[in-house]
């Protein structure tokens, strides 16, 4: 595979930040309404839709990328 | 990471996806319905309510209640007695052809549990609820269909690991969350892929190693029988079934005793799966949302009325309660419930975007190659 170094490239750390904030708030959820009720299930499934939201922020974001690239990837 | 380790992990990612893709789509379109089945069921039910009285009204003589059921089905055989979960008023006898015939197509009759009096028997099988359910568990295939779920869940799992690992070159030059609308579908929905599947992924795995953990609830049962249960009974074990058994009301009262703290769910008559051939199994829970699913049964001797014996589950049968809220979703209240519908839907666009790209890719591959490799991506 080859590898033109043109763009910039995002790091490990930069590319699984956000993924690894949505699953500790996911497991957080998950746990929490799982202790109690009341309060804990409010924290909890209020965390657990932190994700949703963002996916749906995404989905409707426009796309800020350049359209169609030329050949090579 | 080598284009040879990708190529491994890709192999990995697409064939434990493509096996389990339809299965999955299934589970969660059946699973959907049945994050709200006791909505649904309310909705559509036509049951005989049970009277209703001021609170902390004092029950029925659970004799007089079992008494009162049992006119109703001269010739059958009493498995089980179940306090109704969701509505404390009505208790339900769960009952058989035959002593010894497996509980699985047992039909339910309602007692009033305050007046002792019957109420009816609805028939479960024709819902659209218990129709869900039996797909959802086991495709009405019994063990093998459930167990085959099971493998289907791993490969799932599977499928989810391997994604993690696909995702970090697939978002090597994007930020997260980019979805390139202007672009070809496959690039858009191989961004949605890797979007959606990055936000669902926590609870995708917990749900689906949950669910497969679920499919062992059989296996668990059988365990539990050989190890602990026969442990408990000790020397009376594989003694005939009494023809003489003492008042369930005085069961249930020793258990209650013995476990003040706790609440009673539901008594296995001797003979049946959950308990010995001469013993009551009286299985009470806790009150708090963990201790509520974790049972501790109670055996009584059914010949005397003697406490036999009670200790906590093992391990094994408690990761199996505890691994059902997490899989069912209901132990939040409705707020939850409609999270995880939304995570279940968000799941199955994971699915199908999934399989869309398994399909325009070797569609893309077998084409003839007049195009550059990029350029068919992008058309």
């Amino acid at each position: 595979m080859t590898d033109p170094k043109k763009r910039r490239h995002r790091s490990l750390t930069q590319i699984f930040l956000v993924p690894t904030i949505l699953g500790v708030l996911s497991a957080i959820g998950l746990v929490i309404a799982l202790i109690g009720d009341g309060i804990y299930d409010l924290i909890g499934w209020k965390t657990l839709a932190v994700p949703l939201v963002l996916a749906g922020w995404h989905m409707m974001r426009p796309d800020r990328t350049e359209g169609r690239r030329p050949a090579g990837r | 990471m080598t284009p040879k380790a990708l190529r491994r992990w890709s192999w990995v990612h697409t064939w434990s996806s493509v096996v389990c893709t339809l299965f999955m789509l299934m589970l969660c379109l059946t699973g959907l319905p049945l994050i709200f089945h006791h909505e649904i069921d309310d909705f559509f039910g036509d049951e005989v309510p049970a009277a209703s009285v001021p609170a902390g009204s004092p029950k029925a003589d659970l004799d007089t209640v079992v008494a009162n059921g049992m006119a109703q089905a001269p010739g059958e055989f009493l498995h089980f007695l179940i306090w109704d979960h969701d509505d404390p008023n009505v208790v339900f006898l769960s009952v058989a052809k035959q002593f010894d015939a497996p509980s699985v197509n047992n039909r339910f009759i309602r007692v009033d549990a305050h007046t002792g009096e019957y109420l009816d028997s609805p028939d479960f099988t024709s819902r659209f609820t218990y129709i869900m359910l039996k797909l959802h568990t086991d495709m009405f295939a019994g063990l093998p269909g459930k167990l085959f779920l099971g493998l289907m869940g791993l490969l799932f799992c599977v499928a989810i690991v391997s994604g993690v690992v696909l995702y970090a070159p697939s978002m090597r030059k994007l930020d997260f969350g980019t979805v390139r609308t202007k672009r070809s579908r496959l690039i858009r929905w191989l961004d949605l892929h890797n979007l959606l599947g990055a936000v669902v992924i926590v609870w995708a795995l917990v749900v689906g190693f949950t669910g497969v953990i679920n499919t062992w609830a059989d296996l668990v049962l059988k365990l539990w029988q050989f190890d602990q249960l026969s442990e408990m009974v000790g020397p009376y074990n594989n003694e005939p079934v009494p023809k003489q058994i003492v008042s369930v009301q005085q069961a249930v009262q020793t258990a209650q005793d013995k476990l003040p703290h706790m609440t009673p769910l539901f008594v296995a008559y001797p003979g049946t799966v959950f308990t010995s051939t001469t013993h009551f199994a009286i299985f009470l829970n806790g009150d708090t949302p963990v201790t509520s699913r974790l049972l501790q049964p109670v055996l009584i001797d059914a010949r005397d009325g003697r406490f036999t014996d009670t200790r906590v589950m093992p391990w094994y049968v408690t990761t199996l309660f505890l691994s059902q809220p997490l899989h069912f979703g209901d132990y939040g209240g409705m707020p939850l419930k409609i999270v995880w519908a939304l995570l279940d839907i968000l799941t199955i666009a994971v699915l199908i975007t999934g399989l869309y790209l398994w399909v325009a890719r070797r569609r893309r591959a077998r084409a003839p190659a007049r195009l550059p490799r990029a350029e068919a991506a992008t058309s």
